[in-house]
């Protein structure tokens, strides 16, 4: 069983790093692409039973496997036909080893194996426990094992939707990629159901890596994706069905190609509107990430235009979120709400409760005591994050042309957590959840990954005004 | 070193991630003191030779200093982190790594790493199907309608509150349970159920029952 498990989780990544090197074209080297591959493809994998429900096509290896075999084949095809190289390596990490000194070199086998060490015991755990916490099955396992005993979404009658199970606002991709992992392997394992989990937090690492490896050594960079592996919450939400890490990943990548795009690399408007679109399938908080990062897209589209406009811009950002209008006209025709709220099946006593608005002062004291809590759940990010802008400003890097991109890609993330931060304040029922930290540290988890990108690149820019030319900063515009 | 270890090091142990870890502001004085020394030494270290080979300008051998000063601490807890995460993951693969899901098992969390423990000790007496009373769910939802859901009509075990009838084992994990052994009746809050047999008593609210025969 554990084969088809394993290509359960393969084929959307083959997918992926397709759409992944259509989209970026020879700008992204394979490291990168393959960062991006898995929750690219399980996006659109997610996206696509999800339609193929919709259309009431029974769920079957056949009805999802050939439309995805379609689209692949005509990216293999567009890629031979753009000249766009099929496997770009162009990160020479093999090479740069070969040619480095004993030393160095002793450094990056421990530091990697270390990283490869933590990564396959993620793996390794996630195929050894059973789905165990409440909140997977609560909310996203059961409603799984309903859509594959039923073949589809549930769309009957009673319990349209599955409607009982959970938060049925929710957005489906969880379960229906658990679904998708079920029907790779005939049946619902209640241990390897979830084996596409840690893949995300793979991902995320890679990613890093090919980023961080742009602006810095080699040996650093590892060294920064083992700090961001190493947070012991992250850890523990890579085995389990959860969908805050995931929608964290999504988080990261809209905030990481953002930032390319700012500093001038226009192909990730597309990748950053494909990775925003899919963060909203994955989990509610999308909702509020989203337009965040949109907001503060349109103006910088609109403070730039005085240099060179490219109106094809803002289409290339946008036109991705098209992908999910079925599923907006779905809620909208069947009142599915889009906003936490209990089913009526489910929770009677809270469902037709809704929190009022008022000043919690209690939660200011919760957050700072959680805040400093994050010490063992996120590794020295609490160290990080309040003296770095003082580094920053401190150095002059704050000064240079190349700060505007990190200021555009931190401000969404910045934004996000700081809404956070007001509900919990002024928000009867988010200030109710603070009380036993589950719920602050679960909606940290959403924006941990793009807060760890942002310090990256802070550190990144500090470095590179310290010690590069400053001819070296200009930066090419937006285009 | 130790106490750093010993006091700290318990991100995987059988308590809940999220909320209580432990702090790094709650280390023993030694420990902290330790910790901080090795960044300040760090920092003043590396400040100090940038400038005292020439190699940096002043704000250079600041921005080193700051990273070497963090370098330390965040090595030190990925090691810390990692280290016991791979033993958790060795002692999750021994008392798990014989799991087969065509036991019908399934582990539900009641806000607490202990069930763990109790299912594993609960595993070698259970044959068979079985349900099970979950009881934060009992609590949440009184009025759960199952018989109108799909679980009703799945053979599937997220039955918190009204166990099949046909169920052969109960498995209660609630410490305000009380069962009476004399006459085979479990309360729990104001659910009760009658006609039952202990399998195994663990503790006073960890309890394995089934229906007399």
């Amino acid at each position: 069983m554990i084969v088809p498990a394993i290509a359960a989780v393969f084929i959307p990544a083959a997918a992926g790093y397709l759409a992944a090197a259509a989209v970026l074209k020879n700008k992204a080297g394979f490291l990168e692409r393959a960062g991006l591959a898995f929750p690219l493809g399980a996006g659109f994998l997610a996206l696509l039973m999800f339609y193929i429900g919709l259309l009431r096509i029974p769920f079957s290896l056949y009805s999802v496997l050939v439309p995805l075999a379609s689209a692949s084949t005509y990216l293999v095809y567009f890629l031979n036909k753009s000249d766009i190289k099929f496997l770009n390596f162009s990160d020479g990490f093999i090479r740069e080893f070969k040619e480095e000194g004993p030393l160095k070199q002793a450094t990056a086998v421990i530091l990697f194996g270390w990283i490869i060490l933590k990564i396959g015991s993620l793996f390794f755990v996630t195929a050894t426990l059973p789905v165990w916490s409440p909140d997977s099955w609560w909310n996203w396992s059961t409603r799984a094992f309903v859509f594959f005993n039923d073949k589809g979404l549930y769309l009957h009658h009673d319990d349209f939707f599955a409607a009982s199970v959970g938060h049925y606002a929710y957005p489906p991709h969880n379960p229906l990629m658990q679904v998708w992992q079920a029907m790779m392997m005939g049946g619902f394992d209640r241990v390897l159901v979830k084996l596409w989990v840690p893949a995300y937090t793979a991902s995320a690492a890679l990613f890093l890596y090919a980023i961080a490896r742009r602006h810095a050594g080699r040996l650093v960079s590892g060294v920064m994706v083992l700090f961001f592996l190493s947070s012991p919450l992250m850890t523990v939400h890579s085995t389990e069905p959860y969908a805050d890490m995931a929608l964290g990943v999504y988080i990261m990548f809209a905030v990481g190609a953002f930032w390319m795009l700012t500093r001038g690399e226009r192909e990730y408007a597309l990748l950053c509107g494909l990775l925003s679109a899919q963060a909203l399938f994955v989990k509610l908080e999308g909702m509020v990430f989203v337009p965040l990062l949109a907001g503060v897209f349109i103006f910088r589209f609109l403070k730039e235009r005085q240099y060179r406009i490219s109106p094809g811009l803002p289409a290339r950002y946008f036109a991705p979120f098209l992908l999910l209008l079925p599923y907006v006209l779905f809620k909208l025709y069947y009142h599915i709400p889009f906003s936490h709220q209990y089913s009526p099946y489910s929770r009677p006593e809270t469902a037709a409760a809704s929190g009022g608005i008022s000043f919690h002062k209690e939660s200011l004291a919760l957050i700072y005591q959680y805040l400093l809590h994050v010490v063992d759940n996120f590794n020295v990010l609490p160290f990080l994050a309040p003296v770095l802008p003082v580094v920053f400003v401190i150095s002059g890097a704050h000064r240079h042309k190349t700060a505007g991109p990190l200021y555009y890609a931190a401000a969404p993330v910045l934004l996000y957590m700081l809404a956070f931060m007001t509900l919990y304040i002024f928000h009867d029922t988010y200030a109710d959840s603070l009380s036993d930290g589950y719920a602050f540290y679960r909606n940290f988890m959403t924006y941990y990954p793009a807060l760890y990108f942002i310090i990256c690149a802070a550190l990144s820019e500090i470095y590179t005004h310290l010690t590069v030319a400053p001819k070296m900063h200009n930066t090419p515009e937006l285009t | 070193m130790e106490h750093f270890f010993r006091y700290t090091a318990r991100p995987y142990g059988f308590e809940p991630l999220e909320g209580n870890l432990m702090n790094f502001f709650w280390l023993p004085d030694d420990a902290r003191f330790f910790l901080f020394a090795c960044m300040i030494i760090a920092f003043v270290f590396v400040a100090a030779a940038g400038l005292a080979l020439k190699k940096t300008g002043l704000k250079q051998a600041v921005f080193y200093g700051f990273i070497a000063s963090l370098f330390f601490p965040g090595l030190l807890f990925s090691a810390r982190n990692d280290y016991f995460w791979l033993k958790f993951a060795e002692n999750m693969h021994e008392k798990y790594g014989g799991y087969s899901s065509d036991e019908k098992f399934m582990a539900v969390d009641v806000q607490n790493w202990g069930v763990h423990e109790f299912f594993m000790n609960i595993r070698p007496y259970l044959k068979g199907d079985y349900r099970l009373v979950m009881p934060s769910l009992i609590k949440r939802s009184p009025e759960f309608p199952v018989e109108k859901t799909y679980l009703a009509k799945a053979n599937f075990i997220l039955r918190p509150f009204k166990p099949a009838e046909n169920a052969p084992y109960l498995i209660v994990y609630d410490y305000d349970a009380v069962f009476d052994q004399q006459t085979g009746v479990l309360k729990i809050g104001d659910m009760e159920m009658k006609g039952l047999e202990a399998v195994k008593v663990f503790s006073k609210g960890e309890l394995l029952l089934r229906r007399k025969q």
